[in-house]
């Protein structure tokens, strides 16, 4: 099956500065992706090339089976980070002139906008005009507004940044619906606890270059696994235990001890017990994605 | 071009559920009434102006009752000086008697002010007239007291050549049996009304095509100005092309203009028709669709608007306050008010060498051939800087669409050369 979104070797230069740097990867259909990196890594200037609204210096695009963004932009949803709606318009308003635009009938997009908007707990606001609205509740506006037309391709470009926890929750059960629905979402994030919630694969951008390409859970084995130890121990004597690279310790005497990548945690603690250390805590913890970002991107 | 539909019809219907756009469609004919009649209503309801004369000319009563045939009813009332300057024995001890009364300090007998004083002097023949007025800048009583005095003397000194006043009356109302022709002239080229009519209308057309592209090109740029700051200009572009937005923009505020000038059109023709002489109605709307004038201010005023509706949303786009516009939209103002300097001068003389160099000047051309039009300049001139308007636009439109796209997703602070190189680089 086709990529719904396939980069290859896509470069962006404005004058001196690389915004991107021969950038490269596949979107399955279907799938939930995550897009992460940094502030300013380039992950809009991506997203804007892959929705034909900054041409590429170099290489090319593949977006729902066309060379083209703009032949298929009816079936693309796309909220933009920095978000905004018209002013006087009111939330049903836009999502009608929103959604006509990608050729939806008024009749039926104002029927899908009620329906929405209802489901989001806007069904009393839907009236009002965008600027009596909440910031939060003018976010969800918009983002109705990217799906009103039921798009095959969902471009979210930091779709969770300005929500509180709750809409953040919220958030997530939307995009996993629109997973089940079929559609495929792409969302850019420098958050990572919610890419290692929703997302099958992801891509990590780090000043323009692609750092990382893959699932999360090959992404948290770039990270090391870690050791969390407690007990009347010297650093020396952590040092020591085999497979450990690195010991630190925080204030409250609580030592963090990585893991050489291919050790084992329970040839660790064996020799622990063999040298005869009093420890009352071992505790082994999982890299997660943040870790992992924070490994993968660092050298970049 | 659903979308481009769409567009307009949301640019059309926004600016049309404002109470600003109705304020402004009432606004700009009561603004028209209010200058063409203002000053006339003015008149007739200022005060009566009190004026007094002191004859040491011994021109007797042929001045008061001069200055009274030319004075309208209402305007001027003739009174008895002062008994302290009626006293006074020289213009100078006059002069000094009047002067608390004309300085407001003193008030005449019946209470009123005295708005003004003619102290006569020298003989009826040669007038000396000191007019002391309250107001300096009443120039139609001064103009009125010299009318008055020129026709005493005038009429003292044909008296002196035995000429009796019913002569010198009739001699004055002497004019020529004058006729105007013209080849261009419909009718046996004899000059009326009707052939003047074009003239008018080419008039009013170039200045309120001056006005619509001002005004058009004014709502456009606040427009994206607006949809810049509030981030909609990405999610646009997400969803329509560029030439799409652009068109949708320009063709719904152009609606929008085509509104207002119907309303204000109709509100003319209704006007003509309550208080013009009957038939000036008819005469003009026959001179526009005759004369072919409403043809060429079509196709001037689409070219026009598009290149100049173009630009300012191609400033927009790099803006995100109106105040960040001013750099590039003043000197655009500048521009577009020049070609009013020189259009009446259009009208009166639209042969002038100069006028017809700056016509074919683009910036300037639609206003210019607009206002000359109805001396019917020739074709190859309609047909020439028709032709230029249209490479001009197309080529004004194709960089404003680059700039828009450019500008649309810019966050650099706009300055001049972001603009060119935004220019420059849109599309790369």
């Amino acid at each position: 099956m086709d990529a719904a979104l396939s980069l290859s070797k896509v470069s962006k230069r404005y004058g001196a500065f690389q915004a991107v740097n021969e950038l490269s990867f596949d979107v399955a259909p279907g799938h939930i992706f995550g897009f992460l990196g940094p502030n300013g890594a380039g992950k809009t200037t991506s997203i804007r090339m892959a929705l034909g609204l900054v041409e590429p210096t170099a290489g090319s695009i593949s977006i729902l089976g066309s060379d083209d963004a703009r032949k298929v932009r009816n079936r693309i949803g796309f909220l933009p980070e920095e978000r905004g709606l018209y002013r006087r318009m009111t939330p049903i308003e836009a999502v009608v002139f929103f959604a006509g635009l990608k050729g939806v009938p008024s009749s039926v997009a104002k029927k899908r906008g009620i329906a929405m908007l209802e489901a989001q707990g806007l069904g009393a606001a839907m009236k009002r005009p965008m600027k009596a609205l909440s910031k939060g509740m003018a976010q969800k506006v918009q983002l109705i507004t990217a799906l009103a037309h039921e798009p095959d391709l969902v471009i979210l470009d930091e779709p969770f940044s300005g929500l509180d926890p709750v809409n953040q929750q919220s958030l997530e059960t939307l995009i996993r619906d629109l997973a089940k629905r079929g559609a495929t979402v792409i969302f850019s994030t420098h958050v990572m606890a919610h890419a290692e919630r929703l997302c099958e694969r992801v891509v990590l951008l780090a000043k323009g270059r692609k750092a990382f390409d893959g699932t999360v859970d090959e992404a948290r084995a770039a990270a090391p696994r870690r050791l969390i130890l407690e007990g009347a121990v010297t650093d020396d004597q952590i040092k020591a235990l085999p497979g450990v690279a690195e010991v630190t310790t925080d204030e409250a005497g609580v030592r963090t001890a990585s893991l050489s990548p291919g050790a084992q945690a329970y040839d660790t603690l064996r020799a622990a017990f063999t040298a005869g250390l009093p420890l009352t805590r071992f505790e082994v913890r999982e890299p997660s994605l943040h870790d992992a970002f924070i490994v993968l991107t660092e050298g970049a | 071009m659903f979308r481009l539909l769409r567009i307009a019809s949301r640019e059309y219907l926004s600016y049309l559920k404002t109470p600003g756009f109705w304020l402004s469609l009432i606004i700009a004919p009561a603004i028209g009434a209010i200058s063409g009649y203002g000053p006339i209503w003015a008149e007739k309801s200022a005060p009566v102006r009190i004026l007094t004369i002191i004859d040491y000319a011994r021109a007797g009563p042929a001045v008061t009752q001069a200055i009274t045939a030319r004075s309208s009813p209402g305007q001027l009332r003739i009174v008895a000086p002062p008994a302290e300057a009626a006293a006074a024995t020289t213009p100078e001890a006059a002069r000094a008697a009047l002067q608390p009364y004309i300085a407001g300090d003193a008030r005449l007998t019946d209470g009123n002010r005295l708005d003004g004083a003619a102290i006569l002097s020298g003989s009826a023949d040669h007038l000396t007239i000191d007019l002391w007025t309250r107001q300096i800048g009443d120039i139609t009583l001064s103009g009125i007291v010299r009318d008055a005095g020129s026709g005493v003397m005038r009429a003292q000194r044909m008296a002196a050549l035995h000429i009796d006043a019913a002569t010198l009356a009739s001699i004055e109302a002497t004019r020529p049996d004058f006729h105007e022709f013209s080849p261009k002239a419909a009718g046996g080229g004899r000059v009326s009304l009707k052939d003047r009519m074009p003239t008018f209308a080419a008039l009013g057309m170039a200045f309120g095509l001056w006005i619509l592209t001002v005004t058009g090109a004014g709502i456009l740029l606040n427009s994206v100005i607006e949809e810049k700051s509030n981030r909609v200009l990405e999610v646009l572009l997400s969803s329509a092309s560029v030439p799409e937005i652009l068109g949708g923009k320009i063709l719904g505020v152009a609606a929008l203009a085509a509104t207002m000038l119907l309303f204000w059109g109709g509100a003319g023709v209704a006007a003509l028709i309550r208080f013009a002489p009957p038939g000036t109605a008819e005469q003009l709307l026959d001179a526009v669709v005759t004369k072919g004038i409403a043809l060429e201010f079509a196709a001037y005023f689409v070219l026009g608007y598009l290149m100049y509706a173009s630009i300012f949303v191609a400033i927009g786009a790099f803006c995100e306050t109106p105040r960040e516009a001013q750099t590039l939209v003043g000197p655009i103002m500048i521009m577009l008010s020049l070609p009013m300097i020189f259009l009446t001068q259009a009208i009166k003389r639209p042969d002038t060498p100069l006028l017809e160099w700056l016509a074919w000047f683009p910036p300037f051309t639609p206003f210019l051939m607009t206002a000359r039009a109805a001396s019917g300049p020739p074709w190859w001139e309609i047909a020439g800087t028709l032709a230029l308007m249209v490479l001009t636009s197309t080529v004004v439109v194709w960089i404003s669409a680059r700039a828009f796209r450019a500008g649309s997703l810019s966050t650099a602070k706009f300055d001049l050369p972001t603009f060119f190189k935004g220019i420059a680089s849109a599309g790369r």
